[in-house]
């Protein structure tokens, strides 16, 4: 190993012990399924969360991540918000965003920090508008165990204007959950779940 | 056939056989894939990432060929997006890089299959650049155009390669190789030269002492058995000359031609093709994870499945942008130096035949933020 510094942007030396961690936990917590969701509130602060949990919406929280953030910090925060959860926030999910700017190994790491220090919380969804489907799938054998983002009925064929589109059909969301190893299942209105037809 | 097996062999150096690679191909467990891939890759190039100063130069997108995966080419010259760069035009990039402060130490040269020039132009363009900079290293021509000039011109395709070693060709790029089963290329690239074809100008180029590069489009319609063959036809060949210097992994995109039907493959499907490529090309030096074909974030990652190679800086790659890649057009060497070091990885600027050029204090220094990454 080189000798950065531990920021969130140098991968800890044990990339693959605390993947595998996160991978373990994620499996353990959702029996091996894997979820996808079209339309997602997102809350980007507590008090947004509170107000959503509160008129019936789902609790789900984004966790950004500012590039160069010292590993402690970052554990720090988790630490806080798993506190708060302990002593009662609603929280169903979380969405880790890394700002703009943050790498793939980093971005990798901090979905495992999250899904290892907040146990109490059930998900650990993927944006897919900000990671793209690449980084969103493979963080879903990083402890990530939701996809969420622009999962569309039916979309353009890449050509022309939509050539480098994100968005992904609910079959190719599904494709991404099964080729990370997940049963697919979908979120579907009321709050349901239905196993996705291969 | 299990993942501990294969790791045994893998540890005793035994060369893996067709069924472990479909084995490879089929774990589930991309992480211990990966730990496996790394392990290879860390007692051969320790913490090393290498990576270059290059400019890429696409002379002309006219193609005979037409192959229904390519975004890149036209097929005739009124073709919207059709184009040829004169001499003086691809000679003015090469001095553009210069003139701004960049000082390139390899040109990538590839193009699509033109019947309209003659040879002359090519043996000019070369000739060109070399007067230009008569130390940099041209890496020209993919086996697939090679061939092509041989059909064209009536020569030989070692007299081909002596003429252009004349005018200033270095080594060969690995493109063209697709995937070698018959069934694939008769779907992806019906008029491409065969896979007995292109191994064949490798083996020609290596036998002049050219190096040379190979790679595999992975992501089409290929299966995985059609991997492992196509991947131990390079080990074979390699065994034979062993000229090969970096196998490249090149993920499919399915935007704007032909294939745009079929999905993207996913960053899972790249990161096993590079951490089985790292197990099964022992013999092979170097995988590079292409970050124009990856995407920055997954070739970072990569670092850490089998790829020890990040390539270059490259400056105004059209063929993967046109099919769709969100990469930017280039890099800086800071950016890749901070890409290298943010993986916990020890960057390596080297020349294209992996002579060291600068590492330490001597490479471009602070924390770059990567532009524009996917």
């Amino acid at each position: 190993m080189s000798s950065d510094v531990a920021t969130a942007a140098s991968p800890s030396p044990d990339l693959f012990v605390l993947g595998r961690a996160a991978q373990a936990a994620s499996r353990a917590a959702t029996g091996g399924r894997g979820f996808f969701s079209c339309n997602t509130f997102i809350a980007t602060s507590l008090p947004m969360l509170t107000e959503a949990t509160g008129r019936g919406l789902r609790g789900l929280l984004r966790l950004s991540m500012p590039v160069d953030e010292p590993v402690q910090e970052q554990e720090g925060r988790l630490a806080q918000l798993a506190d708060q959860v302990r002593e009662g926030l609603v929280l169903d999910g979380v969405v880790p965003t890394p700002e703009e700017d943050c790498l793939g190994l980093a971005t990798l790491l901090f979905v495992a920090r999250c899904r290892l220090a907040l146990a109490g919380v059930p998900h650990v969804l993927v944006d897919l508008d900000r990671l793209g489907p690449k980084l969103g799938q493979l963080a879903l054998g990083f402890g990530a165990d939701e996809l969420c983002g622009p999962i569309v009925e039916k979309r353009a064929p890449r050509l022309g204007d939509h050539a480098g589109s994100r968005a992904i059909t609910r079959a190719e969301a599904a494709q991404l959950l099964r080729g990370a190893g997940l049963r697919a299942f979908e979120r579907v209105a009321g709050g349901g779940l239905e196993e996705f037809a291969p | 056939m299990t993942l501990a097996s294969i790791s045994e062999k893998v540890s005793a150096g035994i060369p893996l056989s067709f069924d472990d690679g479909v084995a490879l191909f089929r774990e589930p467990d991309l992480l211990k894939l990966g730990a496996l891939a790394n392990q290879v890759r860390e007692q051969r190039h320790g913490d090393r990432t290498t990576f270059n100063r290059n400019l890429h130069i696409n002379p002309s997108n006219l193609c005979v060929a037409g192959c229904p995966l390519c975004s890149f080419s036209r097929r005739s010259p009124e073709q919207p997006g059709a184009y040829t760069l004169s001499l003086s035009q691809a000679w003015d990039k090469l001095k553009a890089r210069f003139a701004a402060g960049d000082p390139v130490t390899e040109v990538h040269v590839v193009g699509g299959l033109n019947d309209s020039l003659p040879f002359d132009y090519y043996v000019e363009l070369l000739a060109g650049l070399k007067r230009l900079q008569p130390a940099l290293h041209i890496k020209a021509f993919s086996a697939v155009e090679i061939f092509h000039l041989h059909k064209l011109f009536h020569l030989e395709v070692r007299e081909v390669l002596r003429r252009l070693v004349a005018a200033g060709l270095g080594s060969l790029p690995g493109g063209g190789a697709e995937i070698f089963a018959p069934r694939v290329r008769q779907r992806i690239c019906p008029n491409k030269c065969n896979a007995e074809e292109w191994l064949d100008v490798h083996r020609t180029a290596h036998e002049l002492g050219l190096r040379s590069n190979c790679t595999m489009l992975y992501g089409t319609i290929e299966t995985i058995e059609e991997r492992v063959q196509h991947l131990l036809r390079l080990r074979a060949l390699q065994d034979e000359t062993g000229g090969f210097q970096t196998f490249i992994p090149l993920a499919f995109h399915p935007d704007n031609n032909a294939l745009s039907q079929l999905p993207a493959p996913t960053a899972v499907d790249d990161l096993r093709v590079c951490a089985v490529s790292r197990l099964l090309l022992h013999n092979i030096p170097h995988i590079k994870a292409y970050w124009v074909s990856l995407g920055i974030k997954t070739a970072q990652t990569a670092q850490w499945f089998g790829a020890d190679d990040l390539d270059g800086t490259v400056q105004e790659e059209k063929i993967y942008h046109l099919a769709g890649s969100e990469a930017p057009q280039s890099l800086t060497p800071a950016e890749i130096v901070h890409l290298i070091r943010a993986a916990g990885r020890t960057p390596v600027e080297r020349d294209t035949l992996y002579n060291v050029v600068a590492q330490g204090q001597a490479l471009p220094a602070g924390p770059s933020p990567v532009r524009g990454q996917p």
